[in-house]
């Protein structure tokens, strides 16, 4: 396909804007007796980038508009199908005629529109919610679910396991309640079920340099997903016998079957990531052997392996178990046999999932002791009702000051009641116990989920990188790089204990930044959209349809078995689920890594440059070129303007060089 | 449906007036562009001419003040009762034999202007309406070479051949007020070969072009060109052919003496540069086929005749004086005059300042018009009793503006204000329209006639440019031109016998064989088509007294102090109270604000973040901050010897250390768009030069947008 595109001279812009008054001025997006500056559209508009400290200082300059990606985002989140790429040009086009603004009432909520989605700004991968919920709604599921892959090689686990801040903070939680967006999301990622049908995207160039990934969580898992998408080689070394990290070997199948987690990692797989189990990295494979096997970087995604412990008396009796390792028995098929009454201690996910797998193992009378209240439970709401429903019963205020034992195993646990004092320093409030308050509970087994932390054991002499106070890794928070240069770390490893969504968040993060070291580029440069202004939206008129229920399997049934609990939506459902999106901003707007496309409210469209499509047509200039104060911007067919780029003898600034618009020092 | 059409005239968001075409579509302006007949560009201000004349803000009838000055009360009234109102007042001062007294604040388009004619034949004083800025340069210009110089006369850029050096010293030559196809030669003449060096204290958008960027202690330049001066003439690396050829005898011997000690090193201490540096550019210089040098910002200081002699001298060792890449000097279009040619007031008798206590030694600088603050002056000596003012805003342009609001609020004894008439064309209500007691609605420049001469138009040499109505007025719009004409109908008829404002330029088109009518058909434009190089050589000699290139001053030999020559010397305001006011201000200049009030600032896409300038805060050095403990966005208070601001800090690293810098031209407090945001006058803490700062008057230059100042949290 021809591209049409726009070369800016970096050496010649200076940043002035006079493109911008006279693309505003020739288009017509401005309505000169009304503007008010900070709202006036635009299709055009100035970066900067300020390098070096005085007095050896540089300054840079560009304009940035519509880059007409080869592969654009926006295109396919538009619901409405308005948004083409013209093949004789290479020009993505709004039609207006088709646009509806994501339903917009004209008029209204014009500047929030142009604002990110909430569900998107808090979704730490920043889906285009808003984008999959509209093709949804329409039974547009394969390419809604194409959204989702976009951002998330994981959508059947995230469509399941995730902890949804998207449903958090959805604008529709303050009408009635939030869309059920994860449900959606989980019915579209199922839709990829079949290893035959499954989309797997194409790899770009392949390329020399090889990266290796260490631990194969979610985090590495990911990084190595879109670094192999970029064409290099990737080699994942992992220490279980397993691949996936906790999804494997933590969640159990009644909430993650083992069959939905292969099919995401054989993804993964299938784009030529070389998988190695049972490779304790560290040991006979390290660092330096890697460095030199021309392994260019390094990406530790090792989780947090270690099961901390209480420090009370009796902890080594038999019959006590720590969490993790209790789990990766049980999801190993190989479980630990449990006696009648199971204490589990501990308020997170780990222990819910442990008091409910001990159920399903034939426990009669579980209990979780949490030392805090109910409201600082950490654990998702979902789950604390679910294991509820199946018999488990939630204690708080209590603590294991020490456990009695029978012969070397634990035969009873001495709690002591606490109270909630002054909040600590991670803003939870601090419990303290009561004095004599003790009182003893027998139990038969005792299963310990307070918390895990990183064995750093695979970090070898030769590298400079540091540990923090906390045990994790120290790396710069943009760009997850050490203090060695080739190494990048993320997930859990340096954050603690979190989810998978953030783990996934952080691999694609690690990606970006091996890519652009690698290619010998600055790491920092544009990184971060601001999340921070979300769309405050309301409508007035809205569909005042129920939120969808997850249908679960009932709890007597489920309880003795380890196949999934919710059972997932109708097609039906989700269309209509997806429907009571409130559309807080626009579909492509939302998409668009460069923020270029504009909402117009009063008639209640988006649009964007579009190259001047009429003017070159008959031969004009697009009115930036023309009117450049400098003559920074040329024009023309992408390949003829590349050329010309090098016969100028100039070089091409990678970092700047987007698909389409070419930036030339 | 009407057919969209581009008709050329003249843009006027800045005093470079270029020549730009503007389309009009069904009587409605809709685009502008740069006229490609004078190889033109139109800056992002004038695109934004499109939103100036479509401002709601525009004024579209008389206004006659109701309240006290400044209240910003009025009614409307007839253009009938205010022509009356005009012409009884401004007569009735003429008959009192004192027509001197009126004073007319305008910028000067061109000598073609017929406000300027009126106030000839009335008697009366023009203001420039804009602050002196450069006319130390004009001045500088004038005694050493002889040229009459348009305002701005900046090297012809376009010229300069390959490994020609530009040098910027104190010059946004990328943010307009210069033709806007400036930025474009800068960077063909960069690409071509010549190289670009920028001496300013602030890493401008010009040193991020450049290939040398010197931070340069702000008014070191006279330092820095002196010792440039020096190492050329010590080291026979001058132009002595030349030399000998053009200068008048006896001065480059006398330049010898005096510049024997302004060693590089001594001139090191004194700009804080390198004296390495300051021997390589000269050493570059000597090598290169020319060197062109502009500054703005650069000689609007105290020591501004300092460097305009200083500048001087070097384009004269260096030979490059009217040659291609040098400095050009203007050339005159033969115009002709409207007879009868009114003579003027008197100036020699009046003086040309009528106030201030220095007004015999100030004369020796021959500036070439009143600064705005001797307005408040001349009202308080009661030398001023009408002021008319037309597109420009006394009350927020200048350093002094609260002393002005206060002088045209004075009365006397009996209650009687000093100031008898003030007087305000506008297209909008401004700051200096609030003190007046006619506000007359202006047609803007995309609605009116007017011819324009410049002896030097950059793009294109000499020539003239007809500006020319695109789109009808709004409202009951009249051009300030069309009512001094009137005026001048009803109080000196026999200068005012030609029929309107396009009969009058037709006159003075005869010469050339034009008319307005036969300008329009050519295009808008006319011009010889050549700039002409070395005009000297065929001329014989130079415009000064002795037909010769003048370097040294003898008349100034004999000031309060030896000024025959440049004095090396930072600008005085910098030197004074340096312990307690650490910070040296440096005022700067963006693309987007041609100045104070409503014409930009109430611009919505000029005041834009994306497409303007929205804020004005202080740029700080980084480093300096953390030392002090401030961080970027801090609140502080800006103080200097006579005044104080509140403003918003940002932290950079694109400043001298020692300096602050704060952008000119902010502080609006009237224009739906003009208010928003924080943006502060610099005006405030600049001394009154009519005041609080005596030396102000003598030293033969004026600390415009200058001081030394401190922060305070
Ligand atoms: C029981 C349980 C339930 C959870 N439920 C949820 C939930 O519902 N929702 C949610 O969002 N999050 C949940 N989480 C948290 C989530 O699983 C983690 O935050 C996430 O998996 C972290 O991903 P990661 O890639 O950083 O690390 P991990 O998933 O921990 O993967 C790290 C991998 O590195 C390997 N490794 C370690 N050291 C080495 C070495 N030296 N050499 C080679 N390989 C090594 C490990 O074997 C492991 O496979 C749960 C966690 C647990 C334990």
């Amino acid at each position: 396909m021809k591209q049409l595109s726009l070369m800016i001279d970096l050496s010649r812009c200076i940043g002035c804007s006079t493109c911008i008054v006279a693309c505003r001025n020739y288009h017509e997006i401005i309505d000169h007796t009304r503007a008010m500056p900070n709202g006036i559209p635009y299709y055009l508009r100035v970066e900067n980038r300020e390098r070096g400290t005085y007095p050896n200082v540089a300054v840079d300059s560009w304009v940035m508009p519509c880059q007409h990606c080869p592969e654009p985002k926006c295109l396919p989140s538009c619901p409405e199908g308005a948004i083409g790429k013209d093949a004789q040009t290479g020009i993505v086009r709004i039609d207006r005629e088709v646009c509806n603004g994501c339903k917009t009432i004209p008029e209204t909520l014009a500047a929030e529109k142009t604002k990110a989605a909430p569900c998107m700004a808090h979704c730490p991968t920043h889906i285009n919610v808003q984008g999959y919920l509209g093709l949804a709604a329409k039974g547009k599921f394969p390419e809604a679910l194409a959204l989702i892959k976009e951002e998330n090689p994981f959508p059947a686990v995230c469509g399941r396991v995730c902890y949804h801040p998207c449903e958090t903070h959805c604008n529709r939680g303050e009408i009635d309640e939030a869309v059920s967006i994860r449900a959606v999301h989980r019915f579209l990622a199922d839709l990829d079920g079949k290893a035959e049908t499954r989309y797997v995207p194409p790899v770009r160039d392949r390329k020399a340099e090889k990266v290796a990934v260490i631990g194969s969580g979610p985090a590495g898992l990911t990084c190595a997903y879109y670094l192999a998408r970029e064409g290099y080689g990737v080699t994942v070394y992992e220490k279980a016998p397993v691949i996936g990290g906790m999804l494997t070997r933590g969640i159990p199948a009644y909430r993650l079957p083992r069959d939905v987690i292969e099919g995401e990692i054989g993804a993964i797989r299938d784009l030529g990531v070389e998988m190695k189990t049972g490779v304790d990295f560290g040991k006979k494979i390290t660092v330096a052997k890697l460095r030199k096997k021309r392994y260019r970087a390094f990406f530790f995604a090792v989780g947090t392996q270690v099961c901390k412990e209480l420090g009370s008396e009796g902890e080594g009796l038999k019959g006590i178990h720590p969490a993790y390792e209790f789990l990766i028995a049980v999801n190993s098929g190989k479980p630990p046999v449990m006696g009648k009454r199971v204490a589990v201690i501990g308020g997170g996910n780990a222990a819910i999932d442990a008091a409910r797998s001990a159920r399903r193992l034939g426990a009669e009378e579980v209990f979780i002791a949490y030392r805090r209240s109910l409201e600082e439970m950490p654990a998702g709401e979902e789950e604390i009702r679910e294991a509820e429903d199946e018999g488990i019963r939630i204690e708080t205020l209590l603590y294991p000051a020490r456990f009695i034992g029978e012969q070397g195993r634990v035969k009873a646990v001495e709690f002591i009641r606490m109270r909630l004092a002054e909040p600590d320093e991670s803003g939870r409030k601090k419990p303290v116990p009561v004095p004599g308050t003790e009182f003893a509970r027998p139990v038969d087994d005792v299963i310990v989920s307070i918390g895990q932390e990183t064995d750093w054991s695979c970090l070898t002499p030769e590298c400079a990188c540091t540990i923090t106070g906390t045990g994790t890794l120290r790396v710069d928070p943009v760009t997850l790089q050490s203090e060695d240069p080739d190494i990048f770390a993320g997930g859990d490893a340096v954050t603690g204990p979190r989810s998978v969504v953030e783990a996934i968040a952080a691999g694609k993060r690690a990606a970006v930044s091996i890519d652009r070291y690698l290619k010998g580029l600055d790491l920092r440069e544009n990184r971060e959209r601001d999340w921070t202004d979300t769309a405050k939206v309301q409508k007035e008129k809205y569909d005042p349809a129920k939120r969808a229920v997850m249908p679960l399997r009932n709890p007597k049934e489920r309880s003795g078995t380890f196949d999934e609990v919710a059972a997932g939506l109708s097609a039906e459902a989700v269309m209509g689920e997806a429907a009571r999106c409130q559309s807080c901003g626009c579909a492509c707007i939302q998409s668009c890594p460069y923020g270029v496309i504009q909402y117009d409210g009063g008639r209640g469209y988006s649009h964007k440059c579009d190259l001047c499509f009429e003017r070159i047509h008959v031969g004009d200039l697009p009115v930036c070129a023309e009117t450049c104060l400098t003559d920074a911007i040329t024009f023309g067919e992408k390949e003829l303007v590349r050329r010309k780029v090098e016969d100028m003898g100039k070089e091409v600034l990678k970092d700047l060089t987007r698909e389409s618009i070419l930036y030339v020092r | 449906m009407e057919k969209s059409k581009w008709i050329p005239t003249a843009c006027y968001q800045c005093k470079a007036e270029c020549a730009i075409i503007a389309r009009v579509e069904n009587g409605v302006l809709k685009e502008v562009r740069g006229n490609p007949k004078a190889r033109g560009k139109a800056c992002v201000k004038g695109m934004a001419g499109v939103s100036l004349e479509y401002s709601p803000d525009r004024l579209t009838h008389p206004l006659k003040r109701v309240g006290k000055r400044g209240e910003g009360k009025f009614e409307r009234i007839s253009w009938n009762e205010a022509m009356d109102i005009l012409e009884k007042k401004i007569g009735g001062l003429r008959a009192r034999g004192e027509a001197h007294k009126l004073t007319a604040n305008f910028f000067p388009h061109s000598i073609t202007d017929p406000k300027w004619r009126f106030l000839n034949a009335y008697g009366g004083f023009i203001n420039t309406a804009l602050p002196h800025c450069d006319s130390a340069k004009i001045v500088g210009f004038i005694r050493t070479m002889g040229g009459v110089p348009n305002h701005h006369i900046p090297p012809a850029w376009f010229a300069v051949p390959k490994g020609g050096i530009m040098i910027l010293s104190g010059r946004r030559a990328f943010g307009g007020l210069e033709d806007a196809s400036v930025p474009r030669d800068i960077l063909d003449a960069r690409d071509r070969g010549a190289k670009l060096v920028v001496l300013d204290p602030m890493f401008t958008p010009e040193a991020a072009k450049a290939d040398w960027w010197i931070p340069i202690k702000p008014s070191g330049d006279t330092a820095f060109f002196l010792g440039m001066i020096h190492h050329l003439v010590m080291n026979g690396l001058y132009d002595r052919a030349f030399v000998e050829r053009w200068v008048r005898e006896g001065d480059f011997e006398k330049l010898k003496v005096y510049i024997a000690d302004k060693t590089p090193e001594r001139m090191a201490a004194i700009c804080d540069v390198p004296a390495g540096t300051i021997v390589d550019l000269a050493e570059e210089c000597a090598r290169a086929p020319s060197v062109g040098v502009d500054s703005f910002k650069g000689i609007m200081l105290g020591n501004a005749m300092d460097f305009a002699h200083a500048w001087n001298i070097f384009l004269v060792v260096t030979g490059n004086v009217d040659n291609p890449g040098g400095q050009p000097l203007p050339d005159l279009t033969p115009m002709s005059p409207v007879e009868p040619v009114p003579a003027g007031p008197n100036l020699h008798e009046l003086g040309w300042h009528r106030t201030g206590p220095d007004r015999d030694r100030f004369a020796k600088y021959s500036f070439i018009m009143e600064p705005t603050w001797y307005e408040a002056q001349a009202i308080k000596d009661g030398g001023l009793k009408i002021l008319i003012t037309a597109e420009s805003n006394p009350a927020l342009t200048e350093m002094g503006q609260q002393e002005w609001q206060r002088a045209v609020c004075m009365t006397d004894g009996k209650g009687e204000p000093l100031l008898e008439l003030l007087v305000c064309f506008e297209i909008m209500m401004s700051e200096t329209a609030k003190y007046a007691d006619l506000v007359l609605p202006d047609k803007s420049y995309f609605e009116r006639w007017e011819l324009l001469y410049m002896p030097w138009w950059y793009n294109f040499g000499h020539g003239i440019a007809l500006r020319q109505p695109v789109v009808e007025p709004p409202g009951e719009c009249r051009h300030s031109n069309e009512v001094f004409i009137e005026l001048g109908k009803r109080i000196v008829p026999e200068y005012f016998r030609f029929e309107n404002d396009i009969a009058y330029y037709d006159i003075q088109l005869k010469g050339l064989g034009l008319s307005v009518r036969k300008l329009q058909e050519i295009g808008g434009l006319w011009s010889p088509g050549t700039m002409g190089f070395r005009k000297y050589e065929k001329a014989g000699g130079f415009g000064t007294p002795s037909g010769k290139l003048h370097l040294w001053w003898e008349d100034l030999e004999e000031a309060p102090w030896n000024q025959a020559f440049p004095r090396p010397e930072l600008a005085p305001e910098y030197e004074v109270n340096a312990k307690e006011f650490p910070f040296i201000l440096v005022s700067y200049r963006t693309i987007y604000h041609s100045g104070s009030g409503q014409w930009t600032h109430n611009n919505p896409q000029l005041r834009d973040r994306v497409s303007g300038f929205f804020e004005n805060p202080l740029l700080i050095h980084s480093g300096t901050a953390a030392k002090m403990g401030l961080s970027d966005g801090d609140l502080v208070t800006l103080e200097s010897p006579s005044g104080s601001i509140r403003v918003r800090l940002k932290l950079t690293e694109t400043i001298r250390p020692d300096c602050l810098g704060l952008g000119h031209g902010f502080g609006s407090t009237v224009g739906r768009v003009a208010v928003m945001g924080e943006g502060v006058s610099n005006n405030i803490l600049i001394p009154d030069a009519g005041s609080t700062l005596e030396w102000q008057d003598v030293v033969g230059g004026e600390s415009h947008v200058s001081t030394r100042v401190r922060i305070a949290k």
